[in-house]
């Protein structure tokens, strides 16, 4: 589907591209084409060069390798009316343009010489012709730019998933450019992202998988990115510095200065923020050669894997959300000082209620907690604006009254790239009532709960196109074990200070009854809410439970859908790294009484071999179901 | 995969305002946007990236409605303060900080007197912030005034 609509595009974006040729250009061209010397001696000597089929010039025009086309829809990024999908006429028009001088009397940024910055900077270094025959102009826009931001190095952004949506485990990816020696605060990020206010979520959905909304780069103040992620997602956020020179953060920030107003259709799953980044570090690096790399572009994480792999990462900074600096200070202390946190956060000061703690740097924690307390309702909305700003200058006054503080809030937890890999292959097998079978499953993201957790945020699963068969041993028989198309645990844990829901989804096709493999299937959505408690640290979680009330839509080939409601009581123990017990039980009741009642217990207890490889043994059981016996599987999962 | 997406919104059959990226302000708590979106919006919107509608391209973005300090000082600094009240205040009110040592950046503080630099804003944190509706000018005349 997205080829077919893709090209529909193209085409629009070819159409658009004759009307500049033969309206707009001439009328841009008709000035400078008086002065021009011919070009034809630099044309050759750039045919000499193969400039043309450099991998930079087709990098700086973001043609990924072996590919006839460009991944930029917009006509504007091109000076040959069939720039996009032809290098070598695109080579042939810049010659041209950088040739003949700027047409406007005043410096102005729309100047050839300008507006495609880093493709003119190329060829003065790559055609020595260009030094003493291509005009020179005046940038002011750019300069001022240049002047502020003081490039300097690049940093890769990675904001981590989101408290109570697994979904954004994916995450997003964005640069900052950094002046030298400069506070990250100070620093510009460089996003790209589509332009929409959709509101309606199905249109969003559809239009975003399909294409239909053009994705833009912008360059703006770092902190203001820092607010969208940390203050009101309250994702926590990586920092990966690149190993760009000081020189290569220029032509960074000249290159998407090329790229400023530029579109080009937006798809979710491929075409995404993390794929657009890495056209414009391939624009800056050609020998890298990541956008023809299958698989790597999609997903975050394994965008990073990828850069580290090439060499580009030089170290990273954890910058944890208020919610994480929040639930560890909250772990640090008894029951009644996070009641003196909530009196304080509500402006109760009265000294019989406050009950602070005696001692100062107690006292400090409280106050400290107070303050990232307060922040957290204002971005919840769970206070208004209003009221925030009182009750956070009182806290900040009383806090500062008490001196400083050497304890580290921010320390990190595992990276997210020490986490396994998306892809994941499990080859088991089972045993039900004397009956052996062979099982062989695939997935291509992302992760599951009795995955191995390092590097996840924990509680929070999402599995895409989890597909299984079964081989049975005697009858040489095989069929579909279980086909999950979707699924989405997001198991937030609640505590004194924040309050999350946790909910879970799916969508698959599954025997008709569970653990009865009878080549009669059903298809099942199903989902829950509820609540999810830990014991132990919040940031190891070593022992977690849960409760979701839920509702399931049920239907089979020869009936129609049905509706069933039940409840799933689940625990999660991790004893340490490489070890995980995951227990799940669930009871569902259907609301038409010809329906059986089912239940099901299934328990898995997994050693992380490695980080790609886990070995599981799982029981399930279908208590008091008739006919139905237990199953004991042993399996081994491999990601890669 | 596409399709379960919408497969998956379909389902939950819901939809809700999305957070705009609404201008930031020069005083406390205006730079954080309350997230206002539908569970559906805000599983979609953060798997899928990039929505805010915003396509800036620009050196300063938001806080050019600011009150101009009295004092002169860089537009860098300006914008700086602006644009990151909340966690100023709270350094300040620490004497540590991210926020608080890019701002002994901005005035030149010499490396060696940053902790003197900061134990002395946080001295004086109940005359730089002295009502809830402080602005950002202030902010930086209180302190140059320091």
């Amino acid at each position: 589907m997205t080829t077919v609509l893709g090209r529909g595009h193209h085409r629009a974006a070819l159409s658009l591209a004759w009307w500049f040729c033969f309206f707009v250009l001439p009328i841009c061209s008709a000035g400078s084409a008086i002065g021009q010397a011919p070009t034809d001696d630099l044309w050759a000597q750039a045919q000499e060069n193969k400039l043309a089929q450099s991998a930079a010039w087709r990098a700086l025009l973001h043609f990924p390798k072996d590919s006839a086309r460009s991944l930029i829809d917009d006509p504007k990024f091109f000076l040959a009316p069939n720039g996009q999908s032809d290098a070598q006429a695109e080579l042939r028009a810049a010659i041209d343009a950088f040739s003949a001088p700027p047409n406007t009397k005043t410096p102005s940024d729309d100047a050839a010489q300008c507006r495609f910055i880093a493709r003119y900077r190329w060829l003065l270094q790559n055609l020595p012709l260009a030094k003493t025959r291509f005009a020179s102009a005046d940038c002011p826009e750019l300069q001022a730019l240049r002047a502020r931001l003081k490039p300097d190095s690049v940093t890769l952004v990675f904001p981590d998933g989101h408290l109570n949506s697994p979904a954004s485990m994916f995450g997003h990816t964005l640069l900052r450019i950094d002046q030298p020696n400069a506070q990250p605060l100070l620093g510009y990020a460089v996003n790209y992202a589509a332009l929409t206010n959709e509101s309606n979520g199905f249109a969003f959905a559809y239009n975003g998988l399909t294409g239909k909304y053009k994705g833009y780069y912008s360059l703006l103040p770092y902190p203001e990115k820092l607010r969208e992620y940390r203050f009101t997602e309250q994702r926590d956020i990586w920092e990966y510095r690149l190993t760009f020179t000081p020189q290569e953060s220029e032509r960074l920030l000249e290159h998407s200065w090329e790229l400023r107003n530029i579109f080009s259709y937006y798809y979710f799953f491929d075409k995404n923020c993390s794929y657009k980044l890495l056209a414009m570090i391939e624009a800056v690096r050609p020998q890298l050669n990541l956008l023809s790399a299958p698989g790597v572009a999609v997903i975050p994480t394994d965008t990073i894997r990828a850069l580290k792999e090439g060499g580009l990462i030089a170290q990273h900074v954890y910058r944890p959300s208020h919610v994480s600096v929040l639930n560890r200070m909250q772990a640090a202390q008894t029951s009644e000082e996070l009641q003196a946190v909530q009196n304080i956060a509500d402006l109760k000061f009265d000294k019989k209620l406050l009950s602070l703690p005696p001692e100062t740097d107690r006292k400090r924690l409280v106050y400290d907690t107070a303050a990232e307390y307060l922040q957290y309702q204002l971005s919840h909305s769970d206070i208004s604006l209003e009221a925030f700003r009182p009750r956070y200058l009182e806290v900040l006054t009383a806090r500062s009254q008490l001196g400083g503080s050497s304890v580290d809030w921010k320390q990190a937890p595992p990276e997210p790239t020490t986490s396994h890999a998306s892809h994941r292959l499990s080859l088991g097998y089972v045993s039900q009532d004397g009956a052996n079978a062979l099982t062989l499953r695939m997935r291509p993201a992302y992760h599951g709960l009795e995955d191995r957790p390092q590097g996840f945020l924990s509680g929070s699963a999402i599995s895409f196109v989890d597909a299984g068969v079964r081989v049975d041993e005697s009858k040489q028989h095989v069929r579909l074990d279980s086909l999950q198309l979707l699924q989405i645990d997001s198991l937030a844990a609640r505590s004194t200070l924040v309050r999350p829901l946790s909910w879970r989804l799916s969508l698959g096709i599954q025997p008709r009854r569970p653990l009865v493999y009878d080549d009669r299937y059903r298809a099942v959505l199903d989902g829950g809410a509820g609540t999810t408690y830990t014991l132990g640290s919040l940031n190891t979680q070593q022992l977690m439970f849960y409760g979701l009330a839920q509702a399931r839509v049920a239907s089979a080939s020869d009936k129609s859908p049905h509706l069933s409601l039940g409840m799933r009581l689940g625990a999660q123990w991790l004893p340490s790294a490489q070890w995980g017990v995951t227990l799940m039980t669930e009871a569902w009741q259907p609301l038409r009484s010809k329906e059986e009642r089912e239940a099901l217990v299934q328990l898995d207890l997994a050693w992380y071999a490695a980080t790609d490889r886990a070995l599981h043994l799982s029981i399930k059981a279908a208590p008091g179901m008739a006919g139905i016996k237990p199953e004991v599987g042993l399996r081994h999962n491999w990601f890669y | 995969m596409k399709k379960i997406i919408a497969i998956a919104a379909l389902a939950a059959l819901s939809s809700g305002a999305f957070a705009q990226n609404a201008n930031i302000g020069c005083g406390l708590g205006t730079q954080v946007m309350a997230g206002k979106d539908s569970l559906v919006m805000q599983v979609l919107g953060a798997t899928t990236n990039g929505t805010s509608g915003n396509q800036t391209f620009g050196i300063s973005t938001g806080t050019l409605g600011c009150k101009k300090p009295v004092n002169i000082v860089s537009a860098e600094m300006q914008q700086f303060v602006a644009g990151n009240m909340d966690a100023l205040a709270q350094d300040i009110a620490q004497g540590r900080g991210e926020a608080l040592e890019t701002l002994s950046k901005l005035m030149d503080v010499a490396a060696v007197d940053r902790a003197a630099f900061g134990a002395k804003l946080q001295a004086n944190f109940a005359n730089i912030y002295a009502a809830a509706a402080v602005d950002s000018s202030t902010v930086i005349d209180k302190i140059a005034a320091l």
